[in-house]
């Protein structure tokens, strides 16, 4: 147990990953979204260097992290944008407000 | 063709072209036309006085002469039209063109400056043309249809002046009674037509004596058919629209209400005698002395003169109708011919006098009148001479002959004395109130001044026919005693029943001749003509005998007879000496009753109102008879009429408007149904759709999480089943 | 053996500051949780041996774009009726969705055999990337930062106030 293995990594990246889906299912506040959204990232580039590591022993995986983090800033910027905007348009930033697609 | 059928048609249809002509150019012409109507009456009477003339030579009641036309036939359904002339039509034919030109004579001075004088003429001319045609019909069919044209004649001309509602209502009520005593008549004919199959007059004296209609049926057919007589005839109880009739101008009521047309039931009684059976005689005769002495009654207080000759007029009819029912045909004609002569004279009388009097009729303003108007009185004086029965006037024949038969019946149905008892009080009281008429207008003091003073003999139109028939009431009769009796060179009595069919209560008085019924008369060629004559005729001229009238003669011939000689033969005689005086008893009583109460005032007329209040008040009210009419008869009709009408208006409509009321019900549950289900079927599809499409569009919350997730859980289905299905 | 204690502290810092992200009512809370989750993940780089990447994710993550998620939460606050309160839609459903992803995540890494290698000794590995980026990751280096550009291009443009046409 105390032998860190890849198989703790990986669960510890699917716990965050389910965490991370669970707030962006049941959070209210955009920004919140926005949070969970970096936690599954983050989960899936830990994953990455986990295997980086434990199988295949170059820094392939860790490469790929770099660029999900490069792309992960990209994302945040536009996405906090676009949060901006959905706030001066409807005045809010509760994502169940924003539903001018309904039936 | 025959020349005494051409003068029959001849003498038949001028009468209809005066009523045309009359009618429509009438008033254009120069005196309105009146001279059409004479003259064709004229005319008439010339042509019925030639035929009289060839009867008289003949000098055989059993002679007829038929002329038959088919006028359609459907199937075995045949309707003939002809002509029948014997002995018995000429008489009737010289009565009615007499009386009839006559009256259009008086009626020129009559009803001189009337608004429709021409169309008085017309009418007048109409009725005689339907008069004749009874007279003239050799078929029951036809005597059916030309008696309702008399009766539209009489409504036509008793409601002549239709501005007084008195004279409206008449008319009425004369036509309607006749049309009761119509249906019954009607029925009567079917009676024997369904068990004859013809209308012709022969043949169903054929059918009768072959027994094809027989018993009861017979019976009730014969009593049917002497309804329309009891009708037409003023018989009791549908005598009540006669003395209504007096609205009618008082030529009118002289020509048609006296001698003519309420004669046409006795006519019509005496032609059609065969097809009467004991029954049906028996319940005529009582019939007709119930009238004679009944309306004789009443006419003893009536103060209107016209309206006192009215019921004298019934009375007579009676005695009519009473003489054919004891099986004197030959009586019932002769007193017919003798009534149409005096009757008429009696009401042109009275016409002159209504006339002199400005139309005042009521006999308490007349009085003392015979030294204004002599020729008036004196010939009213004779016809009342005569109507009473004094001898040697027409009158006296006639009833004496009625008389006899009555007595003779009596005498050999000792049961049946009434007809003969009736009659000789209605003689009797006839006598009484005619000479009450003559004593009040003409003689004693005048009860009105004024109008006494004004009055003045009429004119030679009024007076010439008053003068003809004044004489006539006198030597019409003939007179027997010194043997110038005539009327049996015209009429008989008929023989003895043909054997066995009839039950007859007692045999028939036998007299000369036997009517003979012989083989059928009827062909199928047009214009065939066949004379009817006895056997061994004879021809002769002088062969009216003196002596009494029941003479036999061995003539019988066919099946007829039996016959003649012996014990009837002394029953006749015997009865006429009796019955002669008697009436000659009852007639003077009468008279001398009432010149004692009405001239020389030794009997108290008011005592006796006095005396008898409850019968004075019962007489002038004419027995209640029209009371009776209004209160039960019209009542009980009109409330069945009512019951039919609400029966039609609940009953009738109910189920009609039931059948309304559930169709609406029916389509309303239709509705229902359409609505609720049908319609809920459809919309309850159509919530069904959308409640579905709402669920499945509440998945459009456009709420990004909701998607999300949704994302999220197809992708761990997708997982799941493959795993499933990639692992099994 | 310390050494996976001190693992098992990082990872329940981790598990626990995600937590706090999903479970806080208050935004800010939030934000610290995720802060603190972001260094615990750092702490996985470094015991993973990617010690450029742990300082990448240091700079980057909790520098840049955690700075910015302040930034927004501080920005669009203010308006808000609840201030800086958030509450939970639809939490059971999301709880059970990302239990079953777990659930299903944790079967299939426990099932299978992983071809693990025997662990090197961790060595600096700034200079390998520096290689990289210049030589085998040559296009990815520099589309990565083409893809910054044009996204701070974007995000300025959406950010923009609306004021002429």
């Amino acid at each position: 147990m105390l032998a860190i293995s890849l198989q703790h990594y990986l669960v510890l990246a699917a716990a965050m990953l389910a965490l991370g889906l669970f707030i962006v299912l049941s959070r209210r506040n955009a920004i919140v979204i926005l949070m969970g959204v970096e936690l599954i990232l983050n989960a899936a580039a830990l994953n990455f260097v986990a295997f980086s590591r434990y199988v295949a022993n170059d820094m392939s995986g860790q490469l790929v992290t770099v660029f999900i983090i490069v792309i992960a800033a990209a994302e945040a910027a536009v996405a906090l944008a676009i949060v901006l905007s959905v706030f001066r348009n409807f005045q809010t930033v509760h994502v169940n407000q924003v539903d001018r697609l309904r039936r | 063709m025959d020349p005494i059928i051409q003068s029959a048609l001849i003498i038949l249809f001028l009468p209809l072209a005066s009523y045309v002509l009359t009618f429509f150019f009438g008033e254009k012409l120069p005196r309105r036309g009146d001279f059409i109507g004479v003259t064709a009456l004229g005319v008439c009477l010339f042509l019925s006085l030639r035929i009289f003339a060839h009867f008289w030579g003949i000098n055989d009641p059993s002679h007829q002469i038929e002329a038959n036309w088919n006028w359609f036939t459907i199937g075995t359904f045949k309707v003939d039209v002809g002509v029948l002339v014997d002995g018995m039509t000429a008489v009737m034919l010289v009565v009615v063109t007499l009386v009839s030109f006559l009256v259009h004579v008086f009626s020129v001075g009559y009803m001189a400056g009337d608004r429709r004088y021409a169309r008085y003429f017309a009418f007048l001319g109409w009725f005689t043309f339907a008069m004749l045609g009874i007279v003239l019909s050799n078929s029951v069919f036809f005597l059916y249809i030309f008696w309702e044209l008399v009766g539209v004649a009489s409504y036509l001309l008793i409601g002549f002046f239709f501005h007084k509602h008195s004279a409206a209502d008449a008319n009425k009520k004369a036509f309607l009674t006749n049309r009761v005593g119509d249906f019954g008549f009607w029925i009567g004919i079917l009676l024997f037509f369904t068990a004859i199959g013809s209308f012709n007059y022969n043949e169903m004296f054929d059918g009768v004596a072959t027994g094809q209609i027989t018993g009861t049926t017979l019976s009730w057919a014969g009593i049917l058919l002497f309804f329309g007589c009891i009708g037409k005839s003023a018989q009791v109880p549908l005598h009540v629209w006669l003395p209504d009739a007096m609205e009618g101008p008082t030529p009118v009521s002289a020509l048609i209400h006296a001698a003519t047309m309420v004669a046409a039931g006795v006519y019509m009684t005496a032609r059609l005698f065969p097809l009467f059976d004991a029954n049906a005689l028996l319940f005529i005769a009582y019939v007709g002395g119930v009238t004679a002495i009944f309306a004789a009654t009443i006419a003893i207080v009536q103060t209107d003169i016209k309206k006192g000759l009215a019921y004298s007029t019934i009375s007579q009819l009676g005695y009519m109708v009473m003489a054919v029912g004891v099986g004197g045909v030959m009586a019932g004609m002769f007193h017919l011919t003798t009534h149409a002569m005096f009757k008429a004279c009696l009401f042109l009388g009275s016409g002159s006098v209504i006339h002199a009097m400005h139309h005042h009729q009521e006999m308490s303003d007349y009085g003392g009148l015979r030294h204004k108007m002599p020729i008036t009185f004196l010939t009213f004086l004779m016809a009342t001479i005569a109507i009473s029965g004094v001898p040697p006037f027409a009158g006296f024949w006639s009833k004496d002959a009625v008389l006899a038969a009555a007595l003779a019946f009596g005498m050999e149905h000792p049961a049946h004395y009434w007809p003969f008892i009736m009659a000789l009080l209605a003689a009797s009281i006839t006598a009484f109130y005619m000479f009450r008429i003559v004593i009040l207008t003409f003689m004693g003091k005048p009860k009105n001044q004024e109008l006494y003073d004004h009055c003045h003999e009429n004119g030679f139109a009024i007076v010439m026919p008053l003068v003809v028939l004044g004489t006539l009431a006198g030597v019409a009769g003939g007179n027997d005693w010194l043997g110038l009796s005539w009327f049996e060179r015209f009429v008989a009595d008929p023989g003895a029943q043909q054997a066995g069919h009839v039950q007859v209560i007692g045999s028939m008085p036998s007299e000369s001749f036997a009517f003979v019924a012989g083989a059928s008369a009827a062909s199928d060629d047009p214009h065939a003509v066949e004379e009817r004559a006895s056997d061994d005729q004879n021809l002769d001229p002088a062969h009216a005998d003196g002596g009494a009238l029941s003479h036999e003669d061995p003539r019988a011939h066919g099946e007829a007879v039996e016959n003649a000689g012996g014990e009837p033969h002394d029953i006749h005689h015997i009865a006429h000496v009796r019955a002669m005086w008697l009436s000659i008893f009852a007639a003077g009583l009468g008279i001398l009753l009432s010149f004692m109460t009405y001239h020389w005032r030794k009997i108290s007329s008011r005592g006796a109102l006095a005396a008898l209040p409850g019968v004075h008040r019962v007489l002038s009210n004419k027995y209640y008879f029209d009371e009776f009419n209004r209160d039960v008869v019209v009542r009980a009709t009109l409330g069945f009429a009512k019951l039919n009408a609400l029966f039609d208006q609940y009953i009738i409509d109910g189920v009609v408007n039931g059948a309304g009321y559930a169709t609406v019900a029916l389509s309303w549950v239709a509705g229902m149904i359409d609505r609720y289900f049908v319609d809920g079927l459809v919309n309850a599809t159509g919530e069904l759709l959308r409640a579905v499409g709402g669920v499945f569009s509440g998945l459009q919350t456009g709420r990004m999480q909701s998607y999300f997730l949704g994302l999220v859980s197809g992708l761990v289905l997708l997982i799941l089943v493959y795993r499933v299905v990639w692992l099994a | 053996m310390i050494g996976g204690l001190i693992w098992m502290l990082f990872a329940a810092a981790a598990v626990a500051s995600s937590l706090l992200v999903a479970l806080s009512k208050n935004i800010l809370h939030c934000a610290f949780g995720l802060l603190a989750a972001l260094v615990s993940v750092c702490a996985m780089y470094i015991f993973l041996g990617a010690d450029f990447l742990a300082m990448t994710q240091v700079v980057v993550y909790v520098g840049g774009i955690l700075v910015l998620i302040l930034f927004g939460v501080m920005m669009t606050h203010r308006l808000h009726a609840h201030g800086l309160r958030d509450e939970l839609v639809q939490p059971v459903a999301a709880a059970v969705a990302a239990a079953v992803v777990f659930g299903l995540s944790f079967m299939v890494i426990r099932s299978q055999i992983w071809p693990t290698v025997e662990l090197q000794e961790a060595v600096p590995t700034t200079r390998e990337f520096g290689k990289a980026f210049l030589s085998s990751h040559l296009f990815p280096f520099e589309f990565a930062s083409l893809l910054l550009l044009v996204a701070m291009m974007g995000a300025a443009l959406l950010s923009r106030e609306k004021k002429e046409d």
